[in-house]
């Protein structure tokens, strides 16, 4: 009894201490931008899910413990192959990929390492609290960046500008239907002038035959013109003058969506070891594609792997 | 500074490569015995990727006994014989199953006059898994 009631005001301290946290990030940097965040979520939320209170509250009768909480980890390594329109940007190349994934919870705070066959790869770590979970259900405050940093090195003079993407609040809905899994994110980004605003929609369906599993997946995100403006604008002088961007115009990145397709498989050699493929393609908006650092409409990725699975 | 950052990306890929190929080589597997009677089983484990989906697997069993006789092989998917075998000391018999649970095979003796036979061996197949299966599992957030 004594422990329980430890546990539940150790429990309730941590809570306050991430609500003060919040609260102090939201009015010092982002009010403005969460005040259009929250409207969204709330409304993808009681259309999803009209029960969800009431669902909740059964589940928090059943079991005190967050049933979310736990642990994964895997680390596999294979050869993958990458073609991007980003002329300036050398940070993904074909060759041998390391891929982890890492993912821990307590008391619905978690810490993720996303580094694995998902598109979700953003962000370098993600940070986050883990407040509702219903039958199918899930929703978490999630601190993570929505756009990988870029590097624009310019080959001739070595000269690099850096477009470094932060980690912003969000909020990401998570469903799980047996074979059907659906994900919806709500977040800020990294943007110029102000802050920018982050949505993606993502579906996947899992098959199986014989032993090999398989998955398509179909996603859809959107980035305002801040955020495009951000990591594919090029204001006037922003780069030296060097030979290799002469003529290049200045550019104002404009708001737009992004189509995902992915497939791939895992196949169970041991309890332990998986091998695992995909193939992805992602179709880029014309707000990025006109930016005269980017070369073309389409990234390309595919990678063959074994990981193991701890 | 861009030759820095390669350098360590390579040194971190070269480290977890030897990593892998030393788990790789941790598990050894060994499940040879030499009395008689024996039942084998291989594989003796059949492996999905969830726990409760279905597992295919085409398992080669093989049996030795001392005595020639009749024996018959029975597993816990079904209750007819699998296969019999007169005037023998020993046999083969492969299938493709569909299991959804641990099989158990057992070999039995059909002497004269038994109807049921005596169980001189067994085996179990095992139904093992790479993901505990979970509501709102971290697997399902990996596809992601």
């Amino acid at each position: 009894m004594t422990t329980f009631l430890y546990n539940d005001v150790r429990h309730f301290k941590v809570n306050s201490i991430l609500f003060l946290s919040l609260r102090n990030y939201l009015l010092e940097n982002h009010v403005k931008t969460f005040t259009k965040l929250l409207s969204i979520p709330v409304l993808i939320a009681s259309i999803l899910s009209p029960s969800a209170l009431m669902a909740a509250e059964e589940v928090k009768k059943e079991n005190t413990e967050n049933i979310r909480d736990g642990s994964y980890f895997d680390i596999g390594i294979g050869q993958g192959y990458q073609s991007d329109p980003f002329i300036f940007d050398n940070e993904n190349d074909s060759g041998l990929e390391l891929f982890i994934n890492g993912r821990y919870q307590k008391y619905g705070f978690f810490v993720e390492f996303p580094h694995g066959t998902s598109k979700q790869q953003n962000t370098v770590l993600s940070l986050g609290y883990n407040f509702l979970n219903t039958e199918h259900w899930s929703y978490d405050l999630r601190l993570a960046m929505n756009h990988r940093d870029l590097d624009y090195k310019l080959p001739k003079s070595s000269f690099v500008n850096r477009r470094v993407s932060h980690s912003k609040l969000g909020l990401r809905i998570l469903g799980d239907f047996d074979n059907t899994h659906l994900k919806f994110i709500v977040a800020g980004a990294s943007g110029d002038p102000e802050s920018g605003l982050y949505a993606s929609a993502w579906l996947s369906q899992n098959y199986q035959y014989n032993n090999w599993n398989f998955y398509s997946t179909l996603g859809i995100e959107y980035r305002n013109e801040d955020v495009v403006n951000y990591f594919y604008g090029i204001s006037e002088g922003e780069f030296p003058q060097a030979n290799e961007i002469d003529g290049l115009p200045s550019y104002q990145g404009k708001s737009g969506f992004e189509y995902t397709g992915q497939v791939g498989f895992d196949y169970p050699i041991t309890t332990d070891w998986v091998f695992e493929g995909f193939i992805r393609t992602t179709l880029l908006p014309s707000g990025i594609t006109d930016s005269p650092l980017v070369d073309g409409n389409t990234i390309s990725e595919a990678a063959v792997l074994v990981k193991y699975v701890f | 500074m861009y030759f820095n950052r390669t350098l360590i990306k390579n040194s971190i890929k070269h480290f977890f490569v030897v990593f892998i190929l030393l788990l790789l080589s941790i598990k050894v597997y060994s499940n040879e015995t030499s009395t008689l009677p024996k039942l084998t089983i291989k594989p003796n484990q059949c492996v999905s990727l969830h726990q409760g989906q279905q597992c295919v697997v085409t398992v080669d069993i093989s049996w030795q006994v001392s005595l020639v006789g009749e024996y018959c092989l029975y597993s816990s998917l079904q209750k007819n014989k699998l296969d019999c075998w007169a005037m023998k000391k020993s046999g083969n018999f492969t299938k493709e199953l569909v299991i959804e649970e641990d099989v158990t095979f057992t070999l039995k003796s059909m002497g004269d006059g038994v109807e049921n036979g005596e169980v001189i061996a067994s085996a179990v197949l095992e139904l093992a898994w790479v993901h505990k299966k979970s509501r709102l599992s971290h697997s399902a957030w990996r596809v992601f």
